[in-house]
């Protein structure tokens, strides 16, 4: 079939595909979202049965399945787990490239959180370094509330 | 579960945009090739069962029969009749370009001149008193310099009396 | 009820960057065709039931299957949809026949990565409240947990590189394959850096294409082919789908999934048993981590296991001698191409890629972000 239509153009047909989305994110999250909104704090979950504690929050424990209902307050305070530093565009980036992009144990939790990591000399990148929350000035209730995720300066 | 009514509720609003640059493939290339250079509906037939196909199909839906050769291509309309019609009178967004509908807005299947065969396409006529079955119905073209070898190079089908 | 699946015939398109002449139902009409001539079969009348894979988001539409029953004589007839990766769809379609419900049952997959921009649907696959907006996408991710991979096990970029120019190599003896090259670690190192440790080959390239396979009681498969492939086992897995809910270094999943197909096929030891494996690597790292997961080399030692040479096309264990994903294979259509290669090689009709003499494959497929699931098959003749 090609070899008949060879010297002509392919043809294309051009367009999108655009959805609009209002998603709600349920009880937990709203509560979660608010106090970073309101109070510039990261709460995560504690199982009441196997005592684990989830973040980012969920209303089910993802080791034992018992059902969750309650926030537990933590430091905004944490340890890098791994890291990337971005270097290509896309169209669904929120940051210019180069940014780094890391997962971030915070203290007391057992689950590790994807944010970015600002104010740091990518070479100082390190899997372990301590790092806390930054929260931008207008915050509107989404996981862009928090800013970054910086290197903790003072040692001790 | 029922919400606390004192808890604010958090929404995400996010929108999803995909670019798309579809290949048509052959041979709905070369009908649009030839909607785009002469104004020409083609429609072909499945040389087993006779069944019509337009666009043109590379094969039988129905038997699985090749019948993509284009010297058995049939140009068909641009005049017709209606089979039946639907009047649009809600907006809606568009998910192709992301624009609100323009209502209202009206579609049929028109079986054209030439071969049993049903296009689907826009009608000019949007006022349901004015739009019955079995009337006539003419393919309205773009401009030339407009056209872009896709099924919009038809703008509509208009009524017409004969 | 049967008892065994058999795989009559396996079909690819050759891969390209862009097809711009096929539109995504002739790709499935040009496998069907293909696989229903190597089976000796009649579309019509043989096949009861299509389990195709594919994916609405790629496609630009919703009900990505609905063009399919067209060009397969699908209508009046059973036809289903995966749209996670190929490799499922083979899983069903073997379903389908255990269940004593079908005979014979054609399964495709077809995906035209050119069409859109993927990273949106990478993005779009990630969880909506806590992550998407953050434009992370599958490379990001990646690039995250192949630097786990190296922390924790000392893995290098190196041993990652050796993965491109082994595939690439491969690649050359592939007439399928879309991209081949002569490449040195160098290369590989030096090209351009997307995340780091990730580099442009060290992903795999965007592609069109499509595959198709006729599954079919042993009975029939024994009177359609003198060569005819067994599933011997199979088993998925899934992981949590927050990275931060996993140990990114370790595919726990892949574990379980491979093990669970060892034991249906009564493998004890994959390493010496398995004569040629064809895996699903996105990136190069993850050849390495999921090596690790089938069990061919223990926790950490992926690394060692590549610089060994018994990957290589002439060691002991080749991966993916078809050329990989690095060699450009869409995604869907992924996994689906390891079970065809694999049938290829256990059948003798691999070519210049021919593994000779061999008599037990393992394909994967996985899927989501980091790997989130893995399907893996035993197959053998």
């Amino acid at each position: 079939m090609a070899n008949e239509v060879v010297k002509k153009e392919p043809m294309f047909t051009e367009g999108y595909v655009i959805m609009p989305y209002k998603y709600s994110v349920g009880t937990l999250a709203s509560k979660f979202f608010i106090e970073i909104r309101d109070h510039k704090k990261i709460n995560g979950v504690k199982c009441p049965k196997c005592n684990i504690v989830i973040v980012p929050p969920r209303s089910v424990c993802i080791k034992c399945f018992n059902k969750i209902e309650d926030l537990v307050e933590l430091s905004g305070k944490g340890t890098l787990v791994t890291y990337t530093v971005a270097h290509y565009d896309s169209a669904v980036q929120a940051m210019k490239p180069p940014y780094a992009i890391g997962v971030i144990k915070l203290d007391g939790a057992d689950t590790a959180i994807t944010h970015f990591i600002g104010e740091v000399d990518f070479k100082e990148l390190k899997a372990g370094m301590k790092l806390e929350a930054v929260f931008n000035e207008t915050r509107n209730a989404n996981i862009l509330d928090i800013k970054y995720f910086k290197p903790v300066k003072n040692k001790g | 579960m029922k919400a606390k009514p004192q808890l604010e509720l958090i929404y995400l609003d996010m929108t999803l945009k995909m670019p798309f640059k579809w290949n048509t493939g052959e041979p709905l290339g070369e009908f649009f090739r030839e909607l785009k250079a002469n104004e020409k509906i083609y429609a072909n037939q499945c040389p087993t069962c006779g069944r019509n196909y337009c666009p043109p199909a590379n094969i039988c839906t129905r038997d699985h029969s090749r019948c993509n050769e284009k010297d058995k291509w049939v140009a068909v309309g641009p005049k017709g009749t209606l089979l039946t019609f639907f009047i649009c009178e809600q907006s809606f967004l568009i998910p192709t370009t992301g624009e609100m509908l323009e209502v209202p807005f009206s579609v049929g299947l028109v079986m054209l001149d030439g071969a049993p065969v049903v296009l689907q396409h826009c009608l000019q006529e949007t006022d349901v008193e004015k739009i019955k079955p079995g009337m006539r119905v003419e393919a309205v073209f773009k401009p030339k310099e407009e056209r872009k070898g896709n099924i919009f190079d038809i703008i509509h089908f208009k009524t017409i009396k004969e | 009820m049967p008892d065994r699946v058999g795989i009559v015939a396996a079909a690819m398109t050759k891969f390209e960057a862009a097809k711009p002449w096929q539109h995504l139902a002739e790709l499935v009409l040009e496998v069907t065709d293909k696989v229903v001539e190597a089976a000796g079969i009649s579309l019509q009348k043989d096949v009861e039931s299509i389990v195709s894979c594919s994916q609405d988001h790629w496609d630009g539409r919703t009900i990505s299957s609905m063009p399919i029953p067209d060009v397969t004589c699908g209508h009046l007839k059973d036809e289903s949809k995966v749209a996670d990766d190929g490799a499922y769809a083979v899983l069903y379609g073997a379903m389908h026949i255990l269940s004593g419900d079908h005979k014979l049952v054609l399964v495709v997959s077809h995906c035209a990565e050119s069409h859109t921009d993927g990273t949106i649907i990478e993005n779009w696959s990630i969880d909506h409240i806590f992550t998407r907006m953050l434009g992370l996408d599958y490379t990001l991710a990646a690039a995250m947990q192949a630097r786990r991979y190296m922390d924790k096990y000392g893995i290098t970029p190196e041993q990652f590189a050796k993965v491109v120019v082994k595939n690439k190599g491969n690649a050359k003896k592939n007439p399928y394959a879309q991209d081949s090259a002569t490449l040195s670690v160098i290369d590989v190192l030096k090209s351009q850096m997307l995340a780091d440790p990730i580099t442009v080959m060290d992903r795999k390239p965007v592609s069109d294409g499509a595959c198709a396979m006729i599954l079919a009681t042993e009975e029939i498969a024994k009177k359609l082919t003198d060569k005819p492939v067994w599933i011997k086992g199979a088993g998925n897995c899934y992981d949590p789908h927050f990275l931060g809910d996993r140990e990114l270094a370790d595919c726990d999943a892949l574990e379980t999934a491979s093990k669970k197909a060892y034991k249906m096929a009564g493998i004890k030891n994959p390493v010496k048993e398995i004569d040629v494996v064809e895996l699903s690597e996105y990136y190069s790292y993850q050849e390495l981590l999921w090596t690790e997961g089938l069990g061919l080399c223990k926790r950490g030692e992926g690394g060692k296991f590549i610089d060994s040479g018994k990957t290589q096309l002439n060691g002991d264990i080749p991966v993916n001698p078809s050329g990989g994903l690095l060699s450009g294979i869409p995604i869907t259509v992924a996994g689906m191409s390891r079970v065809a290669e694999a049938v290829w090689q256990l059948q003798g009709r691999s070519g210049e890629r021919q593994i000779p003499g061999a008599k037990l494959a393992v394909a994967h497929g996985c899927g989501g972000i980091c790997g989130q699931m893995h399907c893996v098959l035993v197959l053998g003749n």
